[in-house]
């Protein structure tokens, strides 16, 4: 464990300068917002009357904001094992003393310097082009909400990230979470769902991280649990996902070693 | 080779009794077990730089990954710089160099002096000791113009460069290459040969794969030919050719009358238009302290001797009836 | 050359049968096209406000009858793209560019392929879910939009040859992202483009997946067929046709100038 702050500082570096220097990210900071004014108008259309008042709106293109998260983060961080086997840097890291589970989580941290702006200028886009200020009620709360909603995606990728390596054609896999993922955790504002379905969005753990962030940019809730309820189930929820994803990340570096990597 | 032929200390990497058997097939197609290796053994000494020979399917590459660390056998033992390769991976990697696939395994976002940076930091060293290793060993590999480039513009040939520089930047006792010349251009080849060589002299145990059977007899001290999972013949490339019983021939060409059954070596004799003779003798071994006496009885029968010419066996004939089957 | 356009479409059809990625590639839109339908009818609805912005009443209806011709061009801009970008890194475009086989005969092959698969998919997929929702009565709706929709395949193609070279000039493949990104959000599939300022509306118009994806809704929901419509239609798809001609020339010069076809990187 002597070398664990060695290890980490080398991945961070060599991400942050790969993912600045990447083509993906350099267009996605453009498609981004564009993505998001597409799905946020997609579900909002079903009740037009949701794009004419504030609270609604913003909390459309945070949900909107958060599809785009989300996909970033599956791509960046889920597809990265899958990605450096084929480029053959999987085995060049593990060879020279690199654990699979601190790559993986380094690469979540660097692929925040992207979710990050992308998430702020998808709501920031969405809610000018429909007339609204892109305010928020709480920065402090928003920014480290940000990073716990952050964190339990990058652990869900490192989840993921496993089974994909056993797969043929993840990309099929992770076009329809990306879209699954944020649908049924609070992207398409629980006010537009009947009355009787909206309980079912609070059973994904999600959800609570999500209204973390909501409640702090929109300032109202949707899911009707008290303020320190609400941070606690969303802290141990983030810190649940993550166990089980350097969990998932160990047993799949035993595993390869039996099955060639 | 003869096992045990080390003492302990001196066995860089030790193999022994090694199975692997992959599995085929799925849900939609029937399974099916192929097996890899079939109690494959070998040992590699200190200073030495070991060839391992095999036809295609063979084995080689499992094997590489065995000792590499990156798979695990069904069966048997794997020692690498005096640490369990199967138990202690880490230990292992830290004494390791691996070139695997030449062309991979480069971030093409990062130039070849941060490739090099990071992956010794990975392994331990500082940024500022990587560094000055990597630009050092960037300099050696004939890639010091382009340390700052991107690694997507490489050609192949520099991208196998930058894999041995990769391999060395730790300084690891034990080098392991597979086909590191392959799809190379020739000058590239041969500063990479140079390496390997320099590398035993350094004292390094460099184990490496290769269809180059030429190149393995030029580099190695020792070779493994292994087929169908087994070691089929191993030594220094004259004793493996020696104990396939292949010949050395001694080709002679003399001018005057000669009757061959007066001679006393069996030789074949062949006459030019010019009626120059051309006499063949197949020997056993080395033939340089023979080829005197074979002069002096030639012109001892006053015939004049024009030229002398050794041709020794390849290393492709001893692998060609190992991997076939044909005697010892 | 219609041999050669043969020998094309067998090897193309049986390469990404084989491969399974185009089979997965439809049944992932397909899953996105349910996706969207089973949101969509459970979301909560206002469909007299939602009339008067489209005049049409059922939103689900609209998305349905609209999204596939977002997916078909998705699908048609990332087959052609994949196609030539594949083709450089394998070596097989440099091989092509050697035969008496004109290049764009391969490309018309895979668009062919491309527009079988496509119309298959609006069968297979997209006209259940219509009858699902609207019943029997729309049934006669389809052939006349599945005429269109055939007539449509063109300037999609097209617009795909552009983008793919495009991105081979720029070098780059990620601008698949941001294209889809625009057709996605700015041709009015899922919504009426109305809802953006005038300057977006004029933008979107140029693009033929808009003009395509409203004229084929009006004969699916509505059973009309203004033949007025296809008008700026075929105007957008010979524009289409003539600036991917320019831009493969340019592309061809480009690569030969530069001595390779390997040309896009990640």
């Amino acid at each position: 464990m002597r070398s664990l702050p060695s290890e980490l500082k080398a991945f961070l570096w060599a991400f942050s300068l790969t993912n600045r220097r990447s083509t993906w990210m350099l267009v996605g900071m453009v498609s981004s917002p564009v993505w998001a004014i597409g799905i946020g108008l997609t579900f909002a259309i079903h009740s037009p009357s949701v794009i004419t008042e504030v609270s609604q709106v913003r909390a459309l293109a945070l949900g909107a904001g958060y599809f785009v998260a989300s996909s970033t983060v599956l791509w960046n961080v889920g597809n990265f094992l899958v990605q450096a086997k084929d480029e053959g840097t999987l085995h060049s890291c593990v060879l020279s003393k690199g654990r699979i589970p601190v790559m993986m989580f380094s690469r979540g941290i660097v692929s925040a310097a992207f979710t990050g702006p992308a998430l702020a200028f998808s709501y920031a886009v969405v809610s000018s082009l429909l007339g609204f200020t892109p305010s928020v009620s709480n920065p402090l709360g928003a920014l480290a909400s940000f990073f716990m909603l952050h964190l339990a995606l990058v652990a869900l990728s490192m989840i993921v990230g496993s089974i994909f390596l056993r797969m043929r054609h993840a990309w099929i896999v992770i076009n329809a979470l990306q879209f699954l993922l944020p649908a049924t955790s609070g992207m398409i504002p629980p006010d537009l769902f009947p009355s009787d379905l909206r309980p079912a969005i609070a059973l994904s753990p999600f959800a609570h991280v999500f209204e973390v962030l909501r409640r702090a940019v929109v300032g109202s809730p949707a899911i009707p649990t008290g303020d320190p309820e609400l941070t606690l189930t969303s802290a141990l929820s983030v810190a649940a996902l993550i166990a089980v994803g350097l969990l998932t990340l160990s047993i799949t570096e035993r595993s390869l070693r039996r099955r060639a990597f | 080779m003869s096992q045990g032929a080390f003492t302990r200390m001196e066995v860089a990497i030790s193999a022994r009794g090694l199975v692997k058997n992959y599995r085929e097939g799925g849900l939609l197609r029937r399974r099916t077990e192929v097996r890899a290796l079939d109690g494959l053994s070998f040992e590699v000494g200190y200073g030495k730089v070991f060839a391992l020979l095999g036809p295609n399917g063979a084995g080689k590459t499992t094997t590489v990954r065995i000792i590499s660390t990156l798979l695990l056998p069904d069966e048997g033992e794997v020692t690498v710089a005096g640490f369990n390769a199967l138990r202690s991976p880490r230990k292992v990697r830290e004494r390791i160099g691996v070139v695997l696939d030449p062309d991979k395994g480069h971030f093409l976002r990062l130039t070849a002096l941060e490739n090099l940076t990071f992956y010794g930091t990975l392994q331990g060293l500082s940024r500022s000791e990587a560094r000055s290793r990597a630009s050092a060993l960037l300099g050696e590999m004939g890639l010091n113009g382009s340390e700052n480039r991107m690694v997507e513009g490489f050609s192949k040939g520099m991208r196998a460069r930058l894999a041995i520089c990769r391999a060395l930047i730790h300084d690891p006792e034990v080098l392991i290459f597979d086909e590191p010349t392959s799809g190379l251009d020739p000058i590239s080849a041969r500063e990479v040969r140079a390496k390997l060589r320099e590398l035993g002299r350094e004292g390094k145990s460099v184990l490496v794969t290769t269809h180059n059977l030429w190149e393995a007899e030029s580099v190695s001290d020792e070779v493994a030919v292994v087929n169908r999972g087994k070691v089929v013949a191993a030594g220094p490339p004259q004793e493996v050719k020696r104990a396939f019983g292949l010949k050395w021939y001694v080709e002679l060409e003399v001018e005057g009358r000669l009757r061959p059954e007066e001679l006393p070596w069996m030789a074949e004799v062949a006459v030019s238009e010019r009626g120059i003779l051309t006499l063949k003798i197949a020997v056993d071994a080395d033939p340089a302290e023979l080829i005197p006496a074979i002069v002096s009885e030639l012109r001892s029968r006053s015939l004049t001797v024009h030229s002398v010419t050794v041709r020794e066996p390849t290393l492709e004939e001893a692998f060609v009836r190992a991997v076939s089957g044909a005697g010892r | 050359m219609l041999r050669a356009l043969a020998v094309v479409i067998e090897a193309d059809l049986k390469t990404l049968l084989r491969t399974g990625e185009l089979p997965l590639m439809l049944l992932m839109l397909g899953s996105f096209q349910f996706l969207f339908f089973a949101i969509g009818s459970v979301l909560r609805k206002e469909e007299q406000l939602f009339f008067q912005l489209t005049g049409y009443g059922d939103s689900v209806l609209y998305q349905i009858a609209g999204m596939p011709i977002l997916f078909l061009s998705i699908g048609m801009s990332w087959a052609i793209g994949q196609f030539v970008i594949e083709l450089g890194r394998g070596g097989k475009l440099e091989q092509l560019q050697t035969t008496a086989t004109d290049f764009r005969v391969v490309i018309a092959g895979r668009f062919i392929v491309m527009a079988i698969m496509s119309l298959l998919y609006y069968l297979a997929i997209t006209v259940p879910f219509i009858q699902i929702r609207a019943g029997p009565e729309v049934l006669s709706h389809f052939l006349p939009a599945l005429l269109v929709l055939m007539l449509g395949f063109v300037p999609i193609f097209l617009f795909a040859v552009v983008v793919s070279v495009v991105m081979l000039l720029a070098r780059t493949e990620a601008l698949i992202d941001l294209v889809s990104s625009i057709v996605y959000t700015f041709t009015g599939v899922a919504y009426p483009i109305t809802v953006f300022p005038a300057v977006v509306q004029t933008l979107a118009s140029l693009l033929p997946q808009t003009i395509l994806a409203e004229t084929v809704r009006n004969i699916v929901l509505l059973g009309v067929l203004e033949p007025a419509r296809l008008i700026p239609f075929i105007a957008v798809a010979l524009g289409y046709g003539v600036f991917s001609y320019l831009l493969y020339s340019k592309l061809e010069y480009s690569v030969r100038r530069g001595g390779r076809y390997e040309v896009v990187t990640e």
